[in-house]
């Protein structure tokens, strides 16, 4: 489909035949099993009525519900909480993530060579914490008895704190009781596990690009703004645009932390669409067909979402 | 020079906000539970104590089975991930990176898509299918649902290594006469090692970090993984934040060191794999 | 499908036989399943059952695993899906409805009929096994709660423990101003079961059944003088922190026993967990019956575990054998005692706790049991839709009016339970 001129041909190249395919091979068939084919069966399950184990296991007939789990997602009024949760939190995720990123990937390539390599290890070192150890953490952060967070609005004198936040005493404060509040700590959460790669391979991109262009940038007078602006994005496009898929996709699923943060699947105010479907699904009483719909509609949600950027990438030969 | 000092700090304050929570996690599993309780910002135990570490490793967390038992599983399942994914990667990204043919494309795009799915919604056609097979209660059901999980996105980073192996050296041993199995052997996989460890990383932590199909899969509890065990400590009892924070530090120090050993080749794999395949 | 399990089971079931007649030897092993953590009292208990249990079948090993509270939901409808299960399973007694109607356990009601220390068991507990009049569950322990108290500090601010829902409050006001920087109480406000005897005391009621509809009684004036008294703990008397509305009973539990609350509603059987965090507690507690608005012990809801056998077992004889050793009234009492729950069996609960300082008072409570609404969908409104959680908290949030809040949450009952 895309040539790439810029690249000489190696000999074994001439004529590749089977060989590729064969190299695929494999990994097609890891993917078509492992993904796609249960892919298939959720949508599937989501065209039936299914309420009962057995029917699942095949003991039980499956009644075809046609459109009917579908019409019921979309009319139901908290899903569309729901999908509001989700792409909101995904907008401002992907947006800080990638503002983060970029900005520290900036310092590392500004800050000296043993500066950058500490930095950055440090960064990566966040980046390589478990979801689950690293959410666990941040919970016990802002446990609202003897967590950091309560300790340090604790420390504020307490005339201060009253004046400003309308409370002396801290302990006590339910930091995941509000909808927003919940949010923003796990947007502090998810961005703090994200950006770590975002700031890599915005580094890692600076890097490949010669130096005499930027250098030309600052003699012709430019600013830090307006050379990033007219030099470095412009020739790192790509690169931005298949983290801005990544991070989309990323964010739009975030299931663990949510998990962890929210202690099960509890509390529904701040349900986002991956721990619904998965809540319908397999809380009791178990709605298969529901919970499968809901995870066909995340699909194609996503597949919509980054289609966009896909198709420009496709079309700019850049994948 | 001013400008410099800023940058510096601005560096430090980010390194900071990066590691502020491991380091908090080390040091409230080191911790004395009086001194936990009293909430204190001091980012590092007074009195340091292993009481925690003790109390998980010789717990009798549940009968007959210590955590040594749930760290080798845990460790069992991510080596076997690591390598089946690494190898099958590897041969489809030398594939995607060394080769133009009609489908690569398609296949590129197959590969962003298939990470869209969500994994959660998957488990009951996949516990069906993994029963079918006869790997109910097995680690290896385990391995082969994160080889599939890991797959694409180690595919993906793993073309850019193999880009960045310059072509010539292969068309030099092609020229000598060497077979296609001959220059993989010998000239590719030496050089894009490296970055294979890089990518090894990414399924290291997919199958290091996975709770609910472990949970599904598994029955004996004498095969539970890391993260399975730790849903004991949340359970009808309170949450003591000691011992979670041991558990915790446990769970994610191989994946540190692990890291550790790989990550200096990691940005200039990047920078190959961010921009050309 | 079904016969891959059944060869499966029969495969791990026993080695040599695999004619499934009723004839059927021994299986080689019993797989059990417990909830929770379990521990060593629990180990060596269930050691000896076992051991008792090999008198009769001398060659069945009994298998234990635990299983975490929370998981337990996944965990039944992974294995039902794969026919792969256990024999034997504890379940909390509110959740047995519900996996009886997906087909998960086996019906017990000529097993029970037939069983003579049957008609000893609390009846409240039986019913509540129950789905369509079958059995599916026998009560293996239960529980009511209670508040406990700090008897050092009710004496330094001079209160006694309360008789009604005003000295209730009066006392926690009190202690909190004698003691800054605790709670008057520790308020559970994201669980349901201590908020339902303040709504059964006051007359109110969750859901009752007429001719086949559900009908909430959450509107009424009686449950929202409930509603408004539970909330206006945190909001008005300010003797429970913001916090509360998402604490659950562990949470709440937490703070007592760490000092920092002065009362706490908890059961009977937390008191080792609240002894682990200070072991010193216990010199200074004391536990009464949650009262009614006026007096009297209001009424609470009987909590516990059943023991039932899984529907896919190929050792039903068995395993009902290992039940009967498992549930009889000697090992029964045994069994409570070591967890500080009470036995099930009415001759048991009614003597013997009279002196106990912190058992006298659940005993007195276990009088006076209800039971919350019998259908298997009542699950969804409890555990997943938390729906009498979520109304309190949301008035405790200030999200919402009591009235608001009781009607929403009334309604959203009704549609669940009366779903087709």
């Amino acid at each position: 489909m895309t040539t790439s001129p810029t690249r000489p041909a190696p000999a074994y190249r001439r004529g590749p035949g089977r060989l590729p395919y064969l190299l695929l091979l494999p990994c097609l068939v890891v993917i078509a099993a492992l993904l796609l084919w249960p892919l298939g069966q959720v949508a599937v399950m989501s065209l039936y009525d299914l309420d009962s184990v057995r029917q699942v296991r095949g003991q039980r007939p499956w009644p075809f519900a046609g459109l009917a789990n579908y019409r019921e997602i979309l009319s139901d009024p908290f899903f569309h909480t729901v999908l509001r949760n989700t792409v909101l939190f995904a907008l401002a995720n992907v947006f800080l993530t990638m503002v983060l990123g970029t900005l520290v990937g900036l310092l590392l390539h500004r800050l000296g060579r043993r500066m950058a390599a500490f930095v950055g290890g440090c960064v990566l070192l966040a980046w390589a914490t478990p979801a689950l150890t690293g959410t666990i953490t941040w919970k016990w952060i802002f446990d609202d008895t003897n967590g950091l967070v309560t300790w340090l609005f604790n420390a504020l004198p307490s005339g201060l704190s009253s004046s400003l936040f309308g409370r002396s005493e801290w302990t006590g404060y339910g930091w995941f009781n509000s909808p927003l509040s919940f949010f923003s700590i796990l947007t502090l959460v998810v961005v703090w596990h994200s950006f770590p790669f975002i700031a890599v391979s915005v580094l890692a991109g600076l890097k490949s690009l010669p130096g005499e262009l930027l250098e030309a940038a600052r003699v012709d007078g430019a600013g830090p703004w307006r050379s990033f602006w007219s030099v470095t994005f412009p020739l790192l496009r790509p690169v931005f645009g298949i983290l801005v898929v990544l991070s989309t996709i990323w964010d739009f699923k975030v299931f663990t932390q949510q998990y962890v943060l929210a202690g099960g699947t509890q509390d529904r105010p701040t349900f986002m669409l991956s721990i619904y479907s998965y809540a319908t699904a397999f809380s009791p009483p178990p709605k298969y067909g529901l919970g499968a719909t809901i995870a066909v509609v995340l699909t194609v949600i996503l597949l919509v979402v980054t289609g966009v950027y896909v198709r420009s990438l496709l079309k700019q030969e850049e994948l | 020079m001013r400008r410099r000092h800023a940058l510096n700090v601005v560096g430090l304050l980010v390194a900071l906000f990066a590691v502020f929570p491991v380091v908090w996690m080390v040091s409230t599993s080191l911790k004395s539970t009086p001194e936990i309780f009293s909430g204190g910002p001091l980012p590092f135990p007074r009195s340091p104590t292993l009481e925690h570490y003790r109390t998980i490793l010789t717990g009798d967390l549940i009968p007959g089975v210590t955590f040594v038992d749930f760290f080798r599983n845990s460790v069992l399942v991510a080596l076997a991930t690591v390598l089946i994914s690494g190898l099958i990667a590897l041969l489809a990204a030398t594939a995607v990176a060394r080769f133009r043919f009609r489908l690569r494309t398609s296949f590129l795009v197959m590969l962003l898509v298939v990470q869209m799915i969500p994994l959660e919604a998957l488990v009951i056609p996949l516990f069906l299918m993994i029963q079918r097979l006869g790997l109910y209660d097995t680690l290896a059901s385990l391995v082969l649902t994160y080889v599939g999980f890991s797959l694409p996105f180690a595919v993906w980073m793993l073309r850019g290594f193999v880009a960045a192996v310059p072509v010539e050296l292969e068309e030099a041993a092609a020229i000598d006469g060497a077979s296609r199995a001959q220059i993989f052997r010998r000239i590719l996989l030496p050089l894009v090692a490296p970055g294979l460890a890089a990518t090894s990383i990414f399924s290291f932590i997919v199958a290091w970090n996975e709770l609910i199909f472990a949970l599904t899969f598994l029955n004996d509890q004498s095969r539970y993984t890391l993260p399975v065990a730790m849903t004991f400590f949340f359970g009808r009892d309170d949450t003591a934040w000691g011992p979670v924070m041991a558990a915790s530090t446990i769970l994610t120090i191989p994946v540190l060191v692990f890291f550790l050993v790989v990550q200096r080749r990691m940005v200039g794999g990047l920078a190959a794999g961010a921009l050309k395949g | 499908m079904i016969l891959t399990a059944a060869m499966l089971a029969t495969a791990c079931g026993s080695s040599d036989d695999d004619s499934g007649n009723e004839q059927a030897p021994d299986p080689a092993k019993l797989t059990v399943w417990m909830m929770g953590e379990g521990g060593d009292a629990q180990n060596s208990f269930l050691d000896d059952v076992e051991a008792e249990f090999k008198q009769k079948h001398p060659n069945t090993d009994v298998v234990v695993q635990y299983i975490p509270w929370l998981e337990a939901p996944k965990k039944f409808q992974a294995a039902l899906a794969g026919g792969e299960g256990p024999d034997v399973t504890e379940l909390g007694n509110t959740e047995t409805q519900g996996w009886a109607q997906q087909e998960a356990l086996a019906d017990l009601t000529e097993r029970l009929g037939g069983w003579a220390p049957g008609k000893d068991i609390l009846p409240d507990l039986v019913k509540n096994a129950q789905l369509d009049s079958k059995q599916y569950g026998i009560p293996w322990y239960a529980g009511v709660r209670a508040i406990y108290y700090r008897t050092d500090w009710f004496q330094e601010a001079g209160v006694q423990p309360p008789k009604n829902w005003d000295e209730l409050v009066a006392a926690a006001k009190a202690v909190q101003a004698k003691k800054p920087g605790t709670y008057g109480i520790a308020l559970p406000g994201n669980s349901e079961l201590p908020f339902y005897s303040f709504l059964w005391g006051a007359g109110g009621e969750i859901a009752t059944e007429q001719g086949g509809t559900w009908k909430s009684g959450l509107t009424s004036a009686e449950s929202r003088q409930a509603v408004k008294f539970w909330t206006d703990l945190v909001t008005v008397h300010k003797v429970a922190p913001p916090a509360s509305a998402a604490w659950n009973e562990i949470d709440a539990r937490t703070q007592f026993a760490t000092g920092k609350a002065a009362m706490a509603f908890a059961g009977s059987w937390q008191q080792a967990a609240m002894l682990k965090a200070d072991p010193k507690l216990d010199q200074v507690w004391g536990t009464f019956p949650i009262p009614g608005p006026t007096g009297g012990e209001a009424p609470a809801f009987a909590g516990g575990s059943d023991i039932a056998i899984w529907e896919d077992s190929k050792a039903k004889d068995v395993a009902w054998d290992y039940m009967t050793v498992l549930l009889d009234k000697q090992n029964n009492k045994k069994w409570a005692d070591s967890l500080k729950f009470f036995p099930v069996y009415s001759d048991l609960v009614a003597s013997g706790y009279n002196d106990d300082k912190i058992m006298a008072a659940f005993a007195a409570s276990m009088k006076s049991t209800k039971l919350t609404p019998m259908t298997p969908k009542w699950v969804e409104v409890s555990r997943t839709k938390t729906v009498t959680q979520a109304m309190n908290s949301s008035v405790m949030k200030g999200q919402k009016t009591v009235d608001q809040a009781t009607t929403d949450a009334a309604a959203e009952i009704e549609s669940i339970l009366n779903a087709k």
